[in-house]
């Protein structure tokens, strides 16, 4: 085993040589490397470094090397992260099953559901998608009644799930069903993998206020899934559910450390379209001040986030501090993109692609597109109430 | 960012003494039976003896390889009982300035002051608010000429260290010098006034004060060189003071929400009350957060910490203040009675973020030092 110097080293100059020098930018959305049955390549470039991340495993660094993944250690992983923002790498894989359903699967899959899973995850052979939601359970998402039905050999599914995202473009989709109307809502809810190519199934993208079809509904009309496909037990999805939702509250803030690598760039647009004084100072004051709040909240969680990796690192973890990084990260996101906003002044309004530059119109895109963060994965209400009971101690 | 195992034994020890001899009650009693010195002594040496003046201390001088983060405890439980002592003027800022400023001070002054038999006070303000870079006293033909508006520990100092204009014509912190007055100096005059959170301060007059060179502590000329590092070590030592009161504040604020009951419930179980807890809560981690990286940027030997610090104020400041109204909110009629100790939280946050420049000042010098 190298020594985490080593390793740090040994990272550095494996990224060096391996990072095609195209796929160290920010990326933008046309250019993410998504998994899938079918998946194209933006750019020979992303193919390459996709395909070398991939057979190191780094595309799911932590995961168990006899799955395919990475088998690093936390602090491995950290300085593979630090190293790969240092030199401004893109994430080689974008992936729902990556994220969130991986996570999920090695606590609570089978052996088998891991070894088909799991490896077809790494790889980026399947794209993933989520169902969780329905019209009618939405933050009360136990209410929720899509219903698998026990017929012997495997279940029927009947209902529909609504924001799934991007599942038009999905090969798989993890839900949570109803298996037992009875008792208790959290209980009698399964967790169970369907193929999106199963006879029944049907998606329809929903349009949304940026213009564009990220969210779906899908729709289930009499799809006969195995029975091998059910994860965690029969009436036991509400605790895989829980497992996940950590992933994707995680993965809701994590997202948000984008925007702070673009923290320069905010000064940067602003002195482009605002301008400076002879004294180096924005020639707009409150448009200044709003900086400064927005820096100060964006760093701080930044300080926060380290905190709590070494918390976790020294064994002292106050189990109440991750419960605030949900709501604080969304919130800072879209603090940051009506500053944005602002700063663009009447190039912030255009709703065309050709009156825009391409840096205009993808944060005029993102400022309505990141309205969902504060809503999807547990809504900030949502968040503030599990932080009031389990952090704070009120009741009831 | 995390305390090691000697430090949370320290704040342990700290914690359980202060909740022993000096709850808020202590406060209360110097507040309504001031004497001159502006604290009480017995407990002052009580918590030297406990080795509280000797924390920042390198080991050099006699430290105890606490470090920053190791002080920052100790603030905090202090901010959370409102102790009233020296230690922030004399221990804080002065033995940070002596040791900073590593002239024959730290042999001939130093030894004294962490022992408690003197007792320093920064004298800096002058007008209505901190601004280093207008100060206006000045020190020219061995005679110091000034009046300094805002001293903490004034009133109990016995040498104060006064900031003072000494290269003529110079302007902002240019040709400043850190000047050790002692008080009984013929020309220096202390007028003690008694602050809104029970604390005294003294506003001095210095007239025709008689200095000779070796009172200069530190370079000529050049003080803001190792005086300002120093502010920005101690701002965030006060940072940490003032998200321990607001955590009190906080705690306290919650045990109240699980006790009163109206319409037949714990008024703890309304929602309007507990997003705006929980958001209370965000805002205090994320406080505490910049306070800590900047605590053990400190200690792990990082030279330029005066983004973190003016960044740690701000956020502190916030913070103290919107928990401080909101404690009085949501403690209703009992909130703004004296019989309660929300009230003496409430001052001490508007007194901590006038100490070393308010967020407003903080605010302006993060952006000037992030370059916008």
């Amino acid at each position: 085993m190298p020594t985490l110097e080593e390793f740090k080293l040994q990272t550095r100059a494996w990224l060096e040589e391996n990072c095609p020098p195209s796929q160290r930018r920010p990326v933008i959305k046309e250019e993410q490397i998504w998994a899938g049955r079918d998946r194209t390549f933006p750019s020979p470039d992303a193919k390459l470094w996709f395909e070398r991340m991939r057979d190191k495993g780094w595309t799911a660094p932590t995961w168990p090397t006899e799955y395919g993944g990475g088998g690093l250690s936390s602090e491995e992983e950290k300085i593979l992260e630090k190293e790969m923002a240092r030199l401004h790498c893109r994430p080689p894989l974008y992936d729902l099953g990556l994220w969130m359903l991986g996570p999920a699967l090695l606590v609570h899959g089978n052996e088998e559901q891991k070894r088909e899973h799991i490896t077809k995850i790494v790889r980026g052979d399947i794209r993933w998608a989520q169902g969780y939601s329905e019209p009618a359970a939405g933050s009360d998402l136990a209410s929720l009644k899509t219903r698998a039905d026990d017929k012997g050999d495997h279940f029927l599914v009947n209902g529909t799930k609504i924001w799934t995202t991007q599942a038009d473009k999905a090969d798989w989709i993890f839900t949570l069903v109803r298996t037992d109307a009875t008792g208790n809502k959290h209980q009698g809810i399964s967790f169970l993998l369907i193929d999106m190519r199963s006879p029944g199934v049907t998606t329809t993208p929903i349009e949304l206020i940026s213009g564009e079809s990220e969210f779906c509904q899908t729709f289930f009309d009499d799809v006969k899934v195995p029975k091998d496909n059910l994860v965690g037990g029969l009436n036991n999805g509400w605790l895989v559910a829980k497992e996940l939702l950590k992933h994707e509250r995680k993965l809701m803030a994590t997202m948000e450390s984008i925007v702070q690598r673009e923290d320069e760039s905010l000064i940067e647009l602003a002195t482009q379209y605002i301008g400076m004084d002879g004294s180096g100072k924005l020639n707009d004051s409150s448009i200044r001040a709003r900086i400064t709040e927005q820096l100060m909240t964006a760093e701080a969680l930044e300080y926060l986030n380290e905190r709590l990796f070494l918390q976790f690192r020294n064994k002292q973890v106050d189990p109440r501090l991750p419960l605030t990084v949900k709501y604080l990260g969304t919130n800072a996101v879209q603090q940051k993109d009506e500053l944005l906003l602002q700063i663009l002044g009447n190039h912030g309004l255009s709703w065309q692609e050709q009156s825009h530059t391409p840096r205009e119109h993808n944060i005029v895109q993102n400022w309505a597109y990141n309205k969902a963060h504060t809503i999807a994965g547990g809504t900030s209400e949502i968040q503030l109430n599990i932080i009031a009971k389990r952090a704070l101690g009120l009741p009831a | 960012m995390v305390l090691n195992e000697e430090q949370r034994l320290l704040d342990s020890t700290i914690r359980d003494f202060l909740n022993q001899r000096a709850p808020v009650a202590a406060l209360r009693e110097l507040r309504d039976n001031p004497n001159p010195q502006g604290f009480d002594s017995n407990l002052w040496n009580e918590l030297i003896e406990l080795g509280v003046s000797s924390i920042v201390l390198s080991e050099t001088h006699g430290g105890f390889g606490f470090g920053w983060m190791g002080l920052g405890a100790v603030m905090e439980e202090m901010g959370r009982h409102l102790t009233a002592t020296p230690m922030f003027a004399s221990i804080v800022i002065g033995t940070t300035l002596i040791e900073a400023a590593a002239d024959h001070h730290c042999t001939s002054l130093l030894p004294e002051v962490v022992s408690g038999t003197r007792n320093l006070a920064f004298a800096c303000d002058e007008g209505l608010r901190y601004n280093p870079a207008a100060t206006a006293t000045t020190l020219a033909n061995g005679l110091l000429q000034g009046e300094k508006s805002f001293v903490i520990n004034g009133a109990g100092a016995t040498d104060f260290l006064v900031l003072a204009r000494t290269k003529a014509g110079s302007s902002g912190t240019d040709g400043l010098s850190l000047i050790l007055v002692p008080k009984e100096t013929a020309g220096v005059t202390v007028t003690t006034l008694h602050s809104m959170d029970g604390h005294s301060f003294a506003r001095v007059n210095f007239e025709q004060v008689v200095v000779d060179d070796s009172q200069i502590v530190g370079p000529r000329d050049s003080a803001w060189v190792f005086v300002g590092p120093a502010l920005d070590r101690a701002t965030l030592a006060l940072s940490a003071e003032m998200l321990g009161g607001a955590r009190e504040l906080l705690d306290r604020t919650l045990a109240y929400l699980n006790d009163r009951e109206q319409f037949d419930v714990k008024i703890g179980t309304f929602q309007a009350l507990q997003h705006r807890c929980s958001q209370l809560f965000c805002q205090l981690e994320l406080a505490q957060s910049v306070t800590l990286k900047g605590l053990s940027a400190i200690d792990n030997g990082q030279q330029n910490i005066a983004k973190l610090a003016s960044h740690a104020k701000v956020l502190a400041s916030d913070c103290y203040q919107k928990m401080s109204n909101e404690a009085v909110q949501m403690h209703g009629g009992m909130g703004i009675t004296d019989e309660v100790d929300i009230g003496l939280f409430l001052k001490r946050a508007r007194v901590c973020n006038q100490i070393l420049g308010d967020s407003s000042f903080h605010r302006e010098r993060f952006a000037t030092l992030c370059g916008y």
